[in-house]
Parts: structure tokens; sequence; C-alpha cells
């Protein structure tokens, strides 16, 4: 799913495929959260928002692709905003 | 019960399980003494209606006991989450209120009377249980589920998903369907009746006896188990299954499968009666119970549970005819579940710190299963699959029976199932097999129908085999960790002796005491000695009168240690072809794989490829590297053939992966054909092969396989591919697929791709 979302270019796709994932993520019970949380917020989302925003900067004009960018943003917890 | 989804996601990120937040370290000096027995459950007679609306369960329970020893005029039930309309006692055929307390959690009754252990006295109880509420109110921190009972896709809303209902018990959750002392030192005869809609079936403990049909278009179905079993074994099934009839010595054998797998349930279940010939035997005690039914339910928590005479399993179970191709998946746990039938069925573990006694057992019913049905191959590398489970479950720390937890879920891990089964092997080849079966035959004989603790366990083979095993039991159920030695070997040709020098070097700074078997081979010769370590180092002399090619420490191969064995190359290579066992070989595979520059361990590698285990042959096949020239050369004619002919699929596979490393176009056609072979394994690999060879000759033969069925490794390939490509037209199926998945590791892996 990272690999597949990184590369769609449909913004909608993307998105749901974001909120898929963040289903997922919050579906996992309590105990395990503050084990899976690192991996699904650290590498399968921020690896997405990563290659997002590195076509962001090449494109600046593509206001849907920043729009995206800043959605995937408030799917994260605030510790894993930073850098972006 | 076999856990797999939860410890499975933490199997996968390496991580181990917390079920309380890491600061909270109180439990551990909490102690968690056996429940009190005050009351005992004598009989369990419900009547229920589910009612899928609401995913309720409207129910009356008539729940018959006794007091244990003390007279008592009180009665705790576990309750969870119900809403009552009547407590009361049922005396001289009328129906008296009784006043009671409530706390979401349990229900204190106070009787009528004081009642003796002499007198049995029947409550009855109306009520409603509100498994969804209650779990939603007090869920939050538990790994599992603590609801009970599922009602899966009640109302029809979910496409592609059957409606269906079934409970999950272990640990204490029953008691969030009815109301009882969920506790596994209780035992109960058992009597439910359920009303359902007339195009369900149903499933549950012991008989069905009757079926009603009422003038409503439901039909009400009773099931009678006449003989005691734990309240957290009760199930209650329902669903639109297919019902497969098989049996076993005039037993009924049923296997409740999705309709689309009934063609497919006996090759899915099939061994099951064979299975219960082959437990019966083994035990000494024929299976005890009337009938004995498997279920599949969808998105069940955890793997397959042990229900008496009703065992669930998840629907992985549930595989198609070309899957069952690659090996049925699921038969080990099939064989678990069953073992679980003599062992925390009809002797139950007192309490969860004992769980082993129960677990244990049914891990180890796999070895024993698979060394009977496929040799001992088979049950030897069973073994060194639960072995290596455990060492890398990060547990050294945990005590095999344990008192202190931070929740009652935490004991089902590797510990009291893969370390417990290992100490079970261990205890096999120590006492001998003869002594084993029957000491396992003692245990259950002396306490059937009853619950029963480790110590227990160990009296059993201390009256079979007329020795003292307080420190096998001291030492290993009642303690944590397991040895690290380092094995040196000592030869004096002049005085004609070797000295074989054992180190322990585990940090713990405790010393196991090791029996240990080592065998001195000259040639095919093999003399046994037996002897102790228990020591720091511990150094043993053995006389020679020409140098050994071989001393094997530990000749059977039982240890539960980590290794680090100086052996040298010519005595990997005499073990591999003398001493033979399955680990003597896997071992010399792995020594030989770090040696390829010599022709010895070259000639060796090209053996180990056609070894006659094909677990062993796909295992050389991994450590083949192909980057080295020698290599190359001496394996890849025989990987040619393995690929083209081994009657096993896995071990096809694993040549053709290996092949793919070699980027040779030579092999497209190879690849090509072995796409279209029936086994999912086999044509995944050959796909991935075929990419990474030549991804232009790929491109049709994806295009075609994308219009054809798709499971396992294939389509997972294909996926990846898809994925890769970001073809914007598969968004539906990737994303629409992801979503549907169950949360699985499975779904945690797809989520990488």
């Amino acid at each position: 799913m990272s690999t597949y979302l990184s590369a769609l270019k449909n913004t909608d796709k993307v998105k749901w495929g974001i909120d898929e994932i963040v289903k997922f993520r919050d579906a996992i019970p309590e105990a395990f959260k503050s084990q899976t949380d690192f991996y699904i917020n650290g590498m399968i989302l921020k690896g997405i928002l990563s290659a997002k925003s590195k076509k962001s900067k090449e494109d600046p004009s593509n206001t849907a692709l920043k729009e995206l960018t800043e959605y995937i943003k408030t799917k994260l917890p605030e510790a894993d905003k930073k850098g972006f | 019960m076999r856990y797999f989804l939860l410890f499975g996601w933490m199997l996968f990120l390496g991580l181990t399980a917390a079920a309380q937040p890491k600061s909270d370290t109180s439990w551990k000096k909490n102690y968690r003494e056996t429940p009190a027995r005050i009351n005992n459950l004598v009989h369990t007679k419900l009547d229920v209606k589910p009612d899928f609306s609401k995913s309720h369960l409207i129910g009356k329970a008539w729940i018959s006991l006794k007091p244990h020893f003390y007279p008592t005029d009180s009665l705790t039930l576990d309750a969870k989450g119900m809403e009552f309309r009547k407590v009361a006692v049922l005396k001289a055929g009328k129906v008296k209120d009784l006043q009671y307390q409530y706390n979401d959690f349990q229900l204190k009754i106070k009787l009528d009377q004081t009642y003796k252990n002499t007198e049995t006295y029947t409550v009855y109880i109306e009520y409603t249980a509100k498994p969804n509420e209650f779990e939603e109110k007090y869920a939050e921190n538990s790994m599992l589920g603590i609801k009970g009972m599922y009602f899966i896709n009640p109302l029809g809303e979910e496409k592609d998903k059957p409606t269906q209902i079934w409970t999950q018990g272990e640990t204490e959750s029953n008691s969030a369907w009815f109301p009882t002392i969920d506790k596994t030192n209780q035992k109960t005869t058992q009597e439910l009746s359920v009303t359902v809609d007339n195009k369900f079936v149903t499933l549950s403990n012991g008989k069905l006896v009757t079926q009603k049909k009422n003038s409503d278009g439901t039909r009400t179905d009773t099931w009678k188990m006449d003989l005691p079993h734990a309240p957290y074994l009760f199930f209650l099934g329902v669903g639109e299954y297919a019902v497969v009839k098989d049996s076993w010595k005039g037993k009924e054998v049923n296997y409740y499968v999705e309709p689309a797998y009934a063609p497919v349930a006996k090759k899915i279940f099939g061994l099951t009666p064979e299975m219960m010939s082959f437990f019966s035997k083994v035990t000494g005690v024929e299976y005890p119970w009337p009938k004995y039914s498997q279920i599949t339910g969808r998105d069940y928590i955890s793997g397959a549970m042990e229900n008496t005479t009703a065992t669930l399993h998840s629907d992985m179970a549930q595989q198609t005819a070309r899957q069952l191709v690659d090996g049925n998946g699921w038969e080990s746990v099939i064989a678990h579940e069953l073992f679980h039938h003599w062992f925390g069925d009809y002797v139950t573990t007192e309490s969860w710190s004992n769980i082993t006694v129960n677990e244990s057992f049914a891990d180890y019913s796999e070895l024993l299963w698979f060394e009977y049905k496929y040799g001992k191959d088979a049950g030897d590398a069973e073994n060194n699959n639960g072995m290596q489970n455990y060492l890398q479950s990060n547990s050294e720390k945990k005590d095999l029976v344990r008192f202190y937890y931070a929740d009652k879920e935490d004991v089902f891990d590797a510990v009291s199932y893969q370390k417990g089964g290992r100490i079970l092997h261990m205890l096999r080849n120590y006492v001998g097999d003869s002594a084993f079966f029957k000491a396992i035959n003692n245990y259950l004989v002396t306490n059937k129908f009853k619950s029963a603790e480790a110590h227990q366990l160990r009296l059993a083979f201390e009256e079979v085999t007329g020795r003292d095993l307080n420190w096998f039991f001291n030492q290993w159920y009642f303690s944590n960790g397991h040895p690290t030695v380092d094995i040196d070997y000592v030869y004096d040709d002049a005085a004609g002796k070797a000295t074989v020098i054992v180190k322990q070097t585990q940090k713990s700074g405790k010393y196991f005491k090791l029996p240990l078997a080592i065998d001195l081979y000259q040639g095919a010769s093999k003399t046994r000695y037996n002897v102790w370590a228990g020591n720091a180092v511990d150094s043993f002399t053995i006389p020679y009168t020409k140098r050994p090619d071989l001393i094997n420490v530990d000749g059977d191969k039982v240890m539960l240690w980590i290794k680090k064995d100086n052996k040298n190359l010519d005595n990997y290579i005499h073990q591999y072809k003398y001493a033979g066992s399955y680990l003597d070989r896997k071992e010399a595979i792995d020594f030989v794989a770090t040696k390829a520059d010599d022709p010895k361990a070259v000639d060796l590698i090209r053996t180990a490829l056609t070894d006659k285990y094909h677990g062993l042959r796909s295992y050389a096949i991994g450590k083949t590297d192909l980057k080295k020239e020698a290599i190359r050369k001496a394996a890849e004619d025989v990987l040619v053939n393995l690929a083209k002919t081994d009657k096993n699929a896995l071990v096809r596979a694993a040549a053709i992966g290996k092949l793919g490393d070699l980027q040779n176009k030579e092999y497209n056609n190879l690849f090509i054909n072995a796409t279209k072979d029936s086994s999912y394994t086999v044509a995944g690999n050959a796909l991935s092969a075929l990419i990474k060879t030549d991804a232009t000759a790929a491109q049709p033969v994806i295009n075609a396989l994308n219009n054809e069925e798709q499971d396992g490794l294939l389509a997972d390939v294909l996926m990846n591919e898809l994925m890769k490509s970001g073809d914007e037209t598969k968004a539906e199926k990737i994303i629409g697929d992801f979503a549907k998945m169950p949360l699985s590791q499975a779904s945690l892996m797809h989520l990488t791709g």
C-alpha cells in the first residue's frame, strides 16, 4: 500500500488509501498501539508524506498535491509532523 | 487456543506484547493465587435466543451448584455486561426471588438459606447479555476481545460476509453471555437450547438431542453435554454453514464450513479421525467426548479454540483445493486443538498461571503428529521451529509456571507454548518413550474431569519412573531462562583421550543441570557416553584408540539451549552423513555454507540439495550462494532438476526462486512454464524470477495471470507489480482489498508493499 500510494497521482484515491490506513491504525488494540503506531506513523504514513512532499516541491503550482500533504499531516500525531 | 493474529504482529515487528503500560509494574507484586472454590458448578442449563438487531442475547439460566466444603449462604457468579429480569432459587418446583447486587462484572447473590456441601441447589436467572456494550465500556486495555459472544455482520449489511455468531470463552469471557463461575477450576455438565431463524445451523458442546420447528419460522436446537467441562470451553456457533459429515468409531465428526468450501472440507479437516486414533493411542485414553465438530468463524480474534467437542477455527482454515497443493497450512492447528481435548478439556489447568499444562501439550501434539504421520525428520523440524520461536521471543526472564503477570492474557506466549513443548521433549528424552507416555496417561487418568497444575504432572511422572523429578520441574517449570553453551574439544592422540569442555555462559549466573548424551563416532560406528553438566565449566574425558571422526554432544539433539559448537569442517561433514538426525544435518548445512571456498564443503552443499527430507532440501537451497562460482558450478544442474521434477511443490518453488538469482534468460521458458504450476508458491516464485530476469518477457505473462484466479504467493507477486506500477485504474482493487482485510498480521504486512 505504501509503495502504491506513493506512486499514485490521483489525490482523492490517495486520500482514500490514507483513510484506510488510519482506520487500520486506530483499530489496533490499545495494548499494542504504543508499538505499532511507531511503525504505521513513522514508516508508512511518513513514507508516503515524504514521497508526496518531494513531488510537491518539484511542482509547487500543484495545489492538489500541496493539499494532500497537508491532509496526510493531519493524520499524524504532533511528534511525527516534524521535519515536514 | 492458538494465537495468531496479534502475536504474529509482534513477531513481524520484532516486538514483545505488553498488555499494560510499561510504567505500571504494580503487577510484579501481585501474586496470582488459584481462585478459591466456595461453590462448585454442577450443571448449567441455558435457554437462549440471539437478537441480531441489537447484538444481544436473551437468556434464561438454571445453574445447579454445591458448596465446595464449608457451608455458605451466598453465591458470586461472573456475569459481564448483563441486565437481569429475575434472580431466584428453585425450591420444591417454585421460583423464589433472591436479593442480589451487581457491578457489571459479578452478580453477588444472597441465598435463601445456608447450604451444606451435601446439598445441591439451583438458581434461576433471566437475563439479557449485551456483549458489544460491555466491550465498548471496558475493553480498552485488553489484548483480545472480552465480550465472549461475537455477532458477525448481524444485520447483513456487509456484502460478501456471512451472518454468524461465534463465542470465545478463554480466558474468562464466556461469562459475558451466560452467568457462571468463570474459572478454570470449575466443571459443569451442560444443556443449551438456542432459538434461531430456520435458515441457520447451530453448534454447541455435546450432542444435538432435539430440533423443534417453531410456528414463527424459528427453530430451537437443544445440545446436551453429559460430561463435565470448564465454563471457558462452552461454545455457541450460529450461521449458514455446510455440515460435512465424517466419523470416528461410531462417533460423529463434523466439519462446519462456509458452503463454498464444502467440496474441500475433507481435504482440510479429513485427517481428524486418524488423529483421534493416534492421540487415543499415545495417551492411552480413548477420545472421551461424545462427538467432535470443527467450525470456522469469520473475523475470529485468534487462530483456533478447543471448545469441548466444538472447536472454532479462524476462517484462515478454509483453503481452496489449489492452495492445498502446497500442503495443508492448518494441519498443525487441527492437531493442536484436538489434543486439547485431553490436555485442557479432560484435565484442565487449575489457573492461568499453570496454562502450560494445557498449552505445552497441545504444542507438543504437533510434533507427535508430524513424527507419526510424516516421519522423524518432520517431527524434529517441528521441534526446532518451536525452539527458535521461543529463543527469538526475548522471554528468558519469564517462568514457565508464572504466578505474577500483568494480565491473564499475557501467559499465552512462546514460553507457555513453544518453550513448554520443548521441555516436554527433553523430559521424554530423559525418561524414555515408554515412561513418558505411561506418565501422561497417569496424569490424565488421575485428574480426569478435574483441574490440575504442574505439580500433578510431576507426581504422575515420579510415580511412573520412580525418580525424584523436583530438580527438573524446579529448573524448567518454576524458573526461567535457558542455557547458553560453548562446546570445545581437545584431542590428545598420545594419551588416547578426548576432552569435551562444556561452558555455560548465560548471564543469569544460574547453571542448568543437563543430562547430556555424548556420541563418539569412528566411521559409522557410534559409542554413547551419558554424562551430567551442571557447572560453569564441565569437562568430560573420553578414551579412544584412533582419533574420532566426530564427537557429537547432545546426540539426540533435544536440548533447549543456544550453543556455539566448535567443530571443524570434517566433523560437520561426518555429522551430516553419519549422525543423521534432522538437526545434525541442518547444523552441517549451516556450517558448510560458510566454507564455500573448500571443495569438501561445496560437495556437501550439492549433496544436501538432494537431502531425503524436503524441508532440508528447501533449506539447503536457501543456503546455496550462487554468487560463488564454485557453488554455482556444483549446484546449478541440481537446482534445475529440482525446479523441474521435485515431488514437493515448496522445493520446486525454492529452486526456481534460487535460479532467478542468476538472472539468466536461458531459464525464461522454465520460469514461464512454472507460472502455470498448480502450486501458487511455485507460480509466484516463477513469476518473480521471470520479472527479475527479463521484465519484458514477464509483462505478457503478468497480463495473462491477472485475468486468472489468483491467491497465495502468486497473488502477492501480482499485487506487488500492480503497486509498483502506480496504475490509477487499479486503485479500487488495491485499496478496496486492503480495506476488506481483517485486522491481522497479513494486513500489517500488506501495508509495507
